[in-house]
Order: C-alpha cells, then sequence, then structure tokens
C-alpha cells in the first residue's frame, strides 16, 4: 500500500536537493577568482528506501526509492600536493630574499663601471706613478692627496651602505617575525572554529580554504611542518617546538644581544633564548644575509670583513713604506721625516673601512707626502715604491682566512665572489619558481574552477529541478482527479 | 587532467613575465654594449674585464712615464752634443795658442774665448725644462751653478753639496744618484746625468762611489778650461801642448762615452715604446672582446624575443576568452 502524498515527499525533497546543489555551484562561480578557494560539491545520495526488512513488512514489491538528498558539500583538495607546495615555497622564500638583497649589494659595488671602487684604486697608483717623476711639483701632490681621499671615501661609503643594508634588513626580519605571528594566531583562531563546526558533524570548508591561505602565507616566510590534525586542530612545528599547538601559540621573537660595542640578534621563541632553527623561508634568508657573531658569518658580514681586511692592508702596507723609519728613511719636500700616510679618523677594530682616512696633516699641506728617501726635494724613490705596491703580493686578512695577493687582486676576487653568490641565488630563485608554479597547477587542477564545468552543472541541475517541479504539477493533477472527480 | 581557466591565465601572465625579462635585458646589452652589466650576469668574465681595463691603465701609465723619460734624454742629447762642440771649439783654440809663431795678442783673445765657452758650458749645466734642471739630480728645483765674477761655483741652495769652489780637487761630493723612471713592471730606465758626472766634478779617489758609465777624471771641465785660459795668457805653450791638450781630449772622451750611453738609454725607450704601443693596441682588443656585445648578434637577438612576446600575446589573447558562457543561449 503506498501513502496518498507519497509522490509529492519526492518532488519535494528532489527539489531542495537540486536548488542546494545549485546554491554550491553559485558558490563556486562567485568563487572562481578567490585566492586559496577550493571546488566543492553538493554529493548528492538516494534517501533511505522503503521499506526495512521486518515482521510487519507490507506484501507489495520493496524496496522503493524514496527520493535524494545532499549527503555532504565535498571539497577538492590533494592534502600530499599541499605539503609538497609549501615545502618547496619555503626555499622559494629564502632564496628569493637573498637574491633580492645580493642584487642590492652589486648595484652598492656599481662593478664593473667607471665609477666603482677599482677604478678609484687605479687612479691612486697612477697619481703615484706621477709623483715618483715629479716629486717637487705641487700640482702632482694636490692630485695625489684628491685621489687618496677618493679612495678612502670609497672604501668609507662601501662599507657604510653595507652597514646600512645589513640594519635594514635586520629591521625587516623584525617585520616577518611579527607577521609570523600574527599568521599564527588568526590560524590557531580558524583552528578553534573548525574544530568546533566539525564536532557537530559540518564540513568547515570554507574555513578549511581561509586557513590553508594563512598556512601557504607562513610558508613562505619559515620552515614549518605541518602535523596531522585532530578533528580540524593541526598542530605547525618549527623545527620540531609547535609554534601553534591546536589553538594556543608560542610566539616567536627577534631579541637583541650585545657582545661588547656590537650588537646582535637572534630569532628566538619568545620569552626564552632558545633560538628557533628556521631553515627555510624568508625568515632564514634574511637572517642568513644579516646574521652576525655566528658561524658561519652572516654573508654581508663576510663581506665587511673582507672590506676591512683591505683597508687594514692598504694602511699599514702603504704607511709602511711612507713612514719614516731607521730602517727606511722617508723625507717630505721639507726635508722632515714623512709620518702616517693612512690614518683611522677613529680606533675601532673591526671597523677599518669605515674610519680609513688620509692623515689630515697630508690633506692640509700636501708638502708633507714623503716622496724622497734622501732629503732631496728631487727624489721620488718612496713615491715609485709606493706606485710599484700596486704590483706586490701582500698579506691581506689574518689567521686562517690570510691570502697572499696584490691589493687589486684582492679587490677582484672580492667582485667575482659578489657575482659568484648572486648568480647562484637568481638560478636557484628561479628554478623554484617554476617548481613551485608547476606544483601550483597540480593543485589547480584539483582544486580550482572551470567555469565551463560549473556552466555545465548549473544546466544540468536546472533541468533536473524543471523535471521535479514538473513531478510535482502531475502529482497534483492526479490528487485532483482522486478528490475531485471520484465519488462525485 | 582537469584544466581551470585559473591556470592558463596564470601560466600565460608567467610567460609574458619571463619573455618580458629577457627582452629587457637584451635591451640593456644593447644600450650599454656592454655584455656583463652586473658580476653575477657572468662572474668569470666580470672579473676578467676588471683585470684587463686595469692592466690597459697601466700600460698607458707605463706610455706616459717612457715619453716623460724620452723627452729628458732628448734634451739631455742636445746638451751633451753642444757641449762637445766647445770642447772642439776650445782644442782649437788650444792648438793655435801652442803654436809659438802666434803673437801674445792673439793669445789674449782666445783665452777670452776660452772664458766665454766656460760660461757657455755654465749655461748648459743649467738646462732646464719646465722647471726642471736636468743635470742637477734630485734637486732639480735649484740650478747647480752661479757665477760669481767669473768663477763657477754651486748655486747656493744646492742641498746635499758642498758650497765649494771648483776646481778644488780633494773636496768630496756626496752622490748625486741617478733618477730613474718606471717603464714596465719593475723595470725603471734612468733619465739624467748628473752635473757631477758630465763635468767631472769629483776627485778620482772617490771612484768607488761613482756610478757608470764613465770614471771620473782628476780635473774638473772648469778647471781644464780656466787652466788653458791662465796658461793663454801667461804664454805657456808648453803647458797648452803639454797638459792642456791632452786634459780637453781626455773630457772630450769622457763625453762621448756618456753621450753613447744617453743614445743607448734612447734606443732602449724608443724600444720600449713601441712595445708598449704593441701591448696597448692589443690589451684594448682584448678588452673589446671580452666585454664589448657584438651588436649585430643582439640585434638579432633582440628581434628574436620580441617575436616570441607577440607570439606569446597573440596566442594568450585568443584562449583566455572564449567560455561556454558565449555559447549557452
Amino acid at each position: 500500500m503506498r501513502a496518498t502524498f507519497f509522490g509529492f515527499e519526492i518532488a519535494r525533497r528532489a527539489l531542495f536537493a537540486e536548488q542546494r546543489a545549485l546554491d554550491v555551484t553559485g558558490h563556486n562561480i562567485a568563487n572562481a577568482n578567490t585566492p586559496g578557494f577550493s571546488r566543492q560539491e553538493a554529493v548528492l545520495r538516494a534517501t533511505e528506501a522503503y521499506t526495512v526488512p521486518g515482521w510487519n513488512r507490507p506484501l507489495s514489491a520493496g524496496q522503493v526509492g524514496t527520493g535524494v538528498a545532499v549527503q555532504e558539500i565535498r571539497r577538492y583538495r590533494d592534502q600530499f600536493i599541499d605539503g609538497q607546495w609549501r615545502k618547496e615555497n619555503q626555499l622559494l622564500g629564502k632564496w628569493d630574499t637573498k637574491k633580492f638583497a645580493l642584487e642590492k649589494i652589486e648595484a652598492l659595488v656599481n662593478e664593473p663601471s667607471e665609477a666603482g671602487i677599482t677604478t678609484v684604486l687605479e687612479q691612486f697608483w697612477e697619481g703615484l706613478a706621477e709623483l715618483a717623476k715629479k716629486p717637487a711639483d705641487q700640482n702632482v701632490r694636490a692630485i695625489v692627496v684628491q685621489r687618496s681621499i677618493a679612495l678612502t671615501e670609497a672604501i668609507n661609503h662601501t662599507y657604510n651602505q653595507l652597514d646600512e643594508l645589513q640594519a635594514d634588513i635586520v629591521h625587516q626580519a623584525g617585520v616577518k617575525v611579527s607577521e609570523v605571528n600574527s599568521l599564527a594566531e588568526q590560524i590557531a583562531r580558524l583552528n578553534d572554529q573548525i574544530h568546533k563546526i566539525e564536532l557537530a558533524g559540518d564540513s568547515a570548508n570554507d574555513l578549511r580554504d581561509q586557513r590553508g591561505v594563512l598556512i601557504d602565507q607562513l610558508s613562505s616566510l619559515a620552515s614549518i611542518q605541518i602535523s596531522h590534525e585532530d578533528r580540524g586542530l593541526l598542530t605547525i612545528r618549527i623545527n620540531g617546538i609547535p609554534l601553534i599547538d591546536g589553538n594556543t601559540v608560542q610566539k616567536l621573537e627577534l631579541k637583541e644581544y650585545t657582545s661588547g660595542a656590537d650588537k646582535y640578534y637572534r630569532v628566538v621563541w619568545a620569552g626564552t633564548d632558545t633560538e628557533a632553527q628556521l631553515r627555510g623561508g624568508e625568515l632564514a634568508g634574511l637572517l642568513e644575509l644579516s646574521q652576525s657573531h655566528t658561524t658561519p658569518p652572516g654573508i654581508i658580514e663576510t663581506f665587511k670583513a673582507k672590506l676591512n681586511d683591505f683597508a687594514k692592508a692598504l694602511h699599514d702596507e702603504v704607511n709602511n713604506i711612507h713612514q719614516s723609519s731607521a730602517a727606511n728613511p722617508t723625507y717630505d719636500l721639507k726635508g722632515q721625516p714623512g709620518g702616517e700616510f693612512f690614518t683611522y679618523s677613529a680606533s675601532v677594530t673591526g671597523q677599518e673601512a669605515r674610519f680609513l682616512t688620509v692623515n689630515p696633516a697630508l690633506i692640509a699641506n700636501p708638502d708633507l707626502i714623503a716622496a724622497a728617501a734622501i732629503p732631496a726635494v728631487g727624489d721620488g724613490s718612496i713615491a715609485l715604491r709606493l706606485a710599484q705596491l700596486q704590483n706586490t703580493r701582500v698579506t691581506i686578512g689574518s689567521g686562517a682566512a690570510a691570502v697572499n695577493s696584490t691589493l687589486d687582486s684582492y679587490l677582484e676576487s672580492v667582485i667575482g665572489e659578489l657575482g659568484v653568490q648572486s648568480q647562484e641565488a637568481i638560478r636557484m630563485a628561479d628554478n623554484q619558481k617554476l617548481l613551485v608554479e608547476q606544483i601550483d597547477n597540480y593543485r589547480q587542477s584539483v582544486s580550482g574552477i572551470n567555469l565551463d564545468e560549473e556552466m555545465a552543472n548549473m544546466v544540468k541541475y536546472q533541468h533536473s529541478y524543471n523535471a521535479a517541479a514538473k513531478l510535482l504539477n502531475v502529482m497534483d493533477e492526479m490528487l485532483q482527479v482522486l478528490i475531485n472527480q471520484i465519488g462525485r | 587532467m582537469r584544466v581551470t581557466s585559473g591556470m592558463i591565465i596564470n601560466r600565460m601572465i608567467m610567460n609574458l613575465n619571463r619573455n618580458l625579462s629577457r627582452l629587457a635585458k637584451v635591451q640593456n646589452q644593447m644600450s650599454t654594449g656592454k655584455i656583463v652589466a652586473r658580476p653575477s650576469d657572468d662572474p668569470s668574465l666580470a672579473t676578467q674585464g676588471i683585470r684587463l681595463q686595469r692592466e690597459l691603465s697601466q700600460t698607458k701609465q707605463y706610455q706616459a712615464n717612457a715619453n716623460d723619460a724620452q723627452s729628458l734624454l732628448d734634451l739631455t742629447d742636445t746638451a751633451l752634443t753642444q757641449i762637445e762642440n766647445i770642447l772642439q771649439r776650445a782644442k782649437e783654440l788650444a792648438v793655435a795658442g801652442a803654436n809659438g809663431t802666434n803673437p801674445q795678442e792673439a793669445r789674449e783673445a782666445y783665452a777670452a774665448e776660452i772664458d766665454q765657452l766656460k760660461e757657455q758650458l755654465v749655461q748648459i749645466g743649467n738646462t732646464a725644462v719646465g722647471g726642471r734642471y736636468i743635470f742637477a739630480g734630485t734637486n732639480y728645483t735649484t740650478p747647480p751653478f752661479v757665477l760669481n765674477n767669473g768663477a763657477v761655483d754651486y748655486a747656493p741652495g744646492f742641498t746635499g753639496e758642498m758650497v765649494a769652489k771648483i776646481p778644488a780637487t780633494g773636496t768630496q761630493l756626496s752622490l748625486q744618484p741617478n733618477i730613474a723612471y718606471e717603464v714596465g713592471p719593475n723595470v725603471t730606465v734612468p733619465v739624467n746625468l748628473t752635473a757631477a758626472q758630465v763635468f767631472n766634478l769629483w776627485p778620482s779617489s772617490t771612484a768607488t762611489l761613482y756610478d757608470p758609465p764613465a770614471l771620473p777624471l782628476n780635473k774638473s771641465m772648469f778647471a781644464v778650461l780656466e787652466n788653458l785660459s791662465g796658461y793663454l795668457r801667461s804664454g805657456n805653450t808648453g803647458k797648452i801642448s803639454g797638459e792642456s791638450l791632452k786634459d780637453i781630449d781626455d773630457q772630450l772622451d769622457h763625453i762621448l762615452t756618456l753621450h753613447a750611453d744617453v743614445g743607448a738609454r734612447q734606443n732602449r725607450i724608443a724600444q720600449t715604446l713601441s712595445r708598449l704601443a704593441d701591448a696597448e693596441t692589443n690589451l684594448t682588443e682584448l678588452l673589446s672582446k671580452t666585454t664589448d656585445i657584438d651588436l649585430a648578434e643582439a640585434t638579432i637577438r633582440y628581434s628574436n624575443e620580441q617575436a616570441v612576446y607577440q607570439a606569446a600575446l597573440m596566442t594568450g589573447a585568443k584562449i583566455i576568452q572564449p567560455t561556454l558562457a558565449d555559447y549557452l543561449r
């Protein structure tokens, strides 16, 4: 025996289900361009058929279907591809950051060009060569002083710019740490909300999408490991220590330490001194560039050290020749013994390049340049030795980093090394970008919206809706026959 | 594989960006004319370029030094020739004076001319170019000699030397070292002669302190001429023919030796200059080959990149436009 209004229920269920499916399709179309959005689908399932097996089972043919319902709204997302994308994105963040900074360093070094430091050095040697020929010529002496000033100023300037860049990057790192903390808080909140919703039995699709976007951003900043979730609660760790544990957050902090007169920075877990071991992400890149008092030293710190070594070697070798001593008498234009050629305007070890300067006595009076080895105004042998210093191998640097080379070659090798590091960073960044884009394509393939597909679905659900409405109509007409026409 | 419109648009944008950055790089190369704009473009090429530039600058400096040396040596050469002429004239006068048949008045005339010749020697000794006295050694801002009432003396302020009357044999003079210019890496060439060398102002007992090329004689050139003048005025023909002629010959030989040495130096400088000119040409060529772009090749590359870029734009435009909505009623 069939219930009278049985058919209405089937039609009603169909209408609701198709409408709901259309809603989901509409949601997909509306969010076609939303970043991080995953395709959703209303999963339709036939509702429980009638009859259930039992003692009082009716004797007509069974089971009869009872219509359709939306079982769940499924979100299309591949966890594995997500994990891969985030892993490669960390490397991209690190290399991209290094690439930008190294390009900036190349720009401030400004080689090869006609305005770079190698040109200034070359002119310094040329000035000395002219002095060797014409030691009594006032013009030539003035030129030597001017070119020496140009050289020291170029060295000072380059060092200062490197220093500023380093400070800038440390500042940037501070900003990124705040970003990490803020993202972590947002993710924790979303964790909480998703957990509550899914405990109640629903799929928190859009919230999960939002959380995915935030985790993507976090992966670009720091090297995170995401562990399997427990009913919506994720744990995100940095090198084993949890940053986000469900809905609690342990923040990071950029802490300043001092060592003597120097300041240096570390990224630590807030309130402690434990370093957060960041192996990838933008923060790792920024730290690799700017860190000091570490082994191995940061990239900028290494270049600053090399510049210091160069300045010190220049200062020491030139003064060795120029300054008068018992074994090496030198005389200036007035027949007085020569003093220092280069001095430091302030005495700070480890910052020779910043404070290297020409002896102010020489700037005030170029006659005091000691070009002669005997008290005769026309002797330029000391100036000749100074000019020949260009081709002399000297020891630059100290300890394990000491090398034996000419001053010019040392500078060239530093520039070459800068070029190699920058080239590597550019190459790695480009490769990573390609890789990340490739994986993103796979992600899109699984989760992205294809408008053609959605529109085809739209048509599909619309037809079903129309048919269900028609069914309702037919049922209604049949009942009318029953009600109005039988027994009249 | 399922393809979404987002994927297509993303890929198109990525590829356009890549094309554009390649295009920008070629355009930059063409406008600067250099292959390498930054060390990271090609580190080894960049450092090579810097090194070649440095070698070229050094070569040019050596050329300048060699040119300066050449002008100094040329001037010295001329001065020595003039001294030779004077000595020749003095010899003629000595021969004439030694001839007993000439009257004393003639000898007086000769003596007067010898005095004049001596003063000319002093002037030659004070030859200067550009404020630089070429025979003054390392005190080149002061002229070596002055004339005090016909007596030759060191100029006051000619430091390092004792101010003494010449010909005071037995007076020690301090060494006036040669001045040398650098014409190659650690290669120097001496560019001067000192007054003491030329006019023999050392006593022979200091021969061990002396620089080659010629050993000093017992008498200075001025002493020889002054003696001759004295003998002429006193009519001592025996001394003239016995001593003065020999002395003048010795001085002449001495000057000729020095002159030959200067000539040798001039040859060496000339060869050095020619070698440096070749080196400069070679280095310039090498530098250009290493660091400059081949404009023809770069232009072709540029057109290529442009064509690729335009093709990418065109196909991209065609593929992102049509959707199903265009075809559903």
